[in-house]
């Protein structure tokens, strides 16, 4: 890189940032699917209780990690929200900024390979289409953010470890620089969400392995193999139990997911079952139509026909470790998640290569124009469109939800149980719970499931009734229905927060020995 | 613009996008960014590391070690000391490896 690199993938940057902070300029409050709430309250909950906690705080455990009450992940992603709202004063936006400003370093990443190993025009391109990556875009609005920002790191292993490998062949004293910059980036895709981890241990692994191939001898010292795995193992130890006893819980040893008849045969399609499929296996939503496709297809052959040159086997390790990492048995979506960090890139070589063609090489900068054009028109207004729209109306906590939240928060014991009706969405019910730092019984097939499995911690003690969502949809019957509800159940009930749109009651003995899974 | 005012200008530019996006309260954690990112590229540029490289790899090194570095500290105390005491590991590292160096040409 130069310095027109440096103010060419700032200024693409700062396009992203302008273009994906759309959904946080639009409402000061939290967006997210129903992963969302949870992200947030973690490093929220640092924040607030200048703590770092290793057991969950009663309201998440009870509520999204019912299986034990130790953290899994690593809490980078965490402390980094938590380093947000601690510059920016406690506020949300300031936590989502944070968010922001890693997850869109995917293109920075992206781009720094890129123009290491395919020059400066690819890597405009490439980065440039980036942006407006729907793939990428889907995955932040539902927020699975701390896997998503796990991916930034893959590119910068390679480029670390191609540049380590370079100076090696070159016998320069240097090199050690970037292998241990490669290890800290390894054990940083581990430390934001270990699945990333698993794939950049196969593209470093891969990439050694043909490179030795090629110029049959071995050409990485032991010495420096025993430091790279030191240095990540000590920056990974810390959290490696938790990851181990998630992954246990949940069936997801790597011996389980690996097999080599897996990697053998096609699925007919990824197992999509717990994410919405259309985003993660449709092509043309992702890459702005079949007309990409060619040019993506010509990307991959030219890095096969050119992998003798290490530049062009990064892209072949990064295709390879990619196609093993979707056969896997479990979870492949998460990994679909990424592949246009690698499709984009094959992209731009592709179109790059046509334009490089003699016939059109002096119409290669008129040619290079033409495409960031045909980019922007084709993806740029669908981007703009999904995250200007993106939890719109109802679809966030009303300001009322949000200040009943905090009076929760400040006025109800740590252990208070909360049952719940009014908020339309699973998502926003779970935003009130994380903003309000206090376990809400949301859903009653829930309530009875917890029971049955003995996690199940008792009828509330409090009920939240909330009209305000009601109100903002003009939705009469609801309003009734709730209405209904409070003067049948919760009459004779003490009232201890009264607004217009939202009563929070305290329960008596009484009430509280009813079944709540039948309260309505 | 002199030559050596290319990587300010561009560090910048974030700055100023977020500025005008979403307002003076998001350019404080890019600012907070910037103070941690500064000493790890400082140290990489003593390590021959290219100041456009560095300043990107510096970048993402400081999202490794910056948490881990926080956590550890916060288990023995709490978040926002983990923090302050980070970031002076991060000065005091630099500024030992800085005259380590000069003794270092010196002595040659």
């Amino acid at each position: 890189m130069d310095k027109r690199d440096l103010v060419v993938i700032l200024l693409i940057y700062s396009l992203a940032l302008i273009l994906w902070s759309l959904p946080i300029r639009s409402s000061p409050m939290p967006f997210g699917d129903v992963d969302s709430s949870s992200h947030f309250t973690q490093g929220d909950y640092i924040y607030q209780s200048n703590r770092i906690f290793d057991t969950f705080p009663y309201y998440i455990e009870q509520s999204w990690y019912k299986e034990g009450g130790r953290r899994y992940y690593p809490p980078h992603f965490y402390i980094w929200e938590a380093t947000g709202q601690l510059a920016g004063r406690g506020e949300i936006v300031s936590s989502y900024t944070m968010i922001l400003l890693l997850i869109t370093l995917f293109i920075v990443s992206s781009y720094m390979l890129m123009r290491e190993t395919l020059g400066f025009y690819p890597s405009l391109i490439g980065s440039f289409f980036l942006i407006f990556s729907m793939r990428d875009i889907m995955v932040y609005l539902w927020a699975q953010w701390p896997q998503q920002i796990a991916f930034i790191f893959l590119p910068m292993v390679l480029f670390s470890f191609y540049k380590y490998t370079a100076y090696l062949e070159k016998d320069k004293h240097d090199a050690i620089v970037y292998l241990i910059l490669t290890s800290i980036f390894i054990a940083g895709s581990f430390s934001f969400h270990p699945q990333a981890f698993f794939e950049c241990l196969l593209a470093v692994s891969l990439f050694a392995i043909i490179r030795i191939i090629q110029l049959k001898k071995i050409i990485y010292p032991v010495k420096h193999a025993i430091i790279a795995i030191a240095l990540v193992l000590i920056l990974t130890s810390p959290f490696i139990a938790g990851v181990k006893s998630y992954s246990e819980a949940n069936g997801m040893s790597l011996s389980s997911s690996l097999s080599l008849t897996s990697l053998l045969r096609f699925y007919p399609k990824p197992h999509l079952s717990d994410s919405p499929t259309v985003f993660m296996s449709s092509y043309p939503m992702t890459y702005a139509g079949y007309w990409t496709l060619p040019f993506v297809i010509l990307g991959i052959i030219l890095i096969f026909l050119k992998m003798r040159d290490p530049k062009y086997m990064v892209w072949v390790v990064f295709f390879l470790s990619h196609l093993i990492m979707i056969h896997l048995k479990t979870r492949q979506f998460r990994f679909l998640a990424e592949e246009a960090h690698l499709f984009f890139p094959l992209f731009a070589l592709g179109v790059y290569f046509i334009i490089s063609l003699k016939q059109l090489r002096r119409f290669r900068v008129l040619l290079v124009l033409l495409t960031l054009s045909a980019i922007f028109v084709i993806n740029g207004l669908p981007a703009f469109n999904t995250l200007h729209n993106a939890y719109s109306g109802p679809m966030r906590i009303t300001p009322q939800q949000y200040n009943a939240a905090l009076w929760m928060r400040h006025n109800l014991p740590e252990k208070a149980n909360i049952g719940m009706v009014g908020p339309i969405t699973l998502a926003k019910q779970y935003w009130i719970q994380a903003l309000a730092m206090r376990n809400i019984l949301i859903k009653e097939e829930e309530r009875s499931v917890h029971s049955l499995k003995g996690f199940y911690i008792g009828p509330p003690d409090y009920f939240m009734v909330d009209y305000s969502d009601a109100i903002l949809l003009g939705n009469r019957k609801l309003a009734d229905k709730l209405f209904e509800f409070e003067n049948k159940t919760l009459s004779g009930e003490k009232l201890i927060y009264n607004t217009k749109e939202v009563r929070i009651y305290k329960l008596s003995a009484i009430n509280k020995t009813s079944n709540p899974g039948k309260r309505k | 613009m002199r030559k050596n005012n290319y990587p300010l200008a561009a560090v910048a530019i974030p700055l100023i996008v977020l500025f005008f996006t979403l307002g003076v309260k998001s350019m404080l954690p890019v600012l907070f960014l910037y103070i941690i990112v500064l000493p790890v590229v400082l140290i990489l540029k003593m390590f021959n590391v290219k100041l456009e490289d560095g300043l990107i790899l510096g970048l993402f090194s400081s999202l490794v070690i910056f948490p881990f570095l926080v956590y550890l500290i916060s288990k023995i105390s709490n978040f926002r000391f983990g923090v302050a005491l980070s970031l002076l590991i991060f000065y005091i590292t630099l500024t030992a490896l800085f005259y380590s160096r000069k003794k270092t040409l010196r002595h040659n």
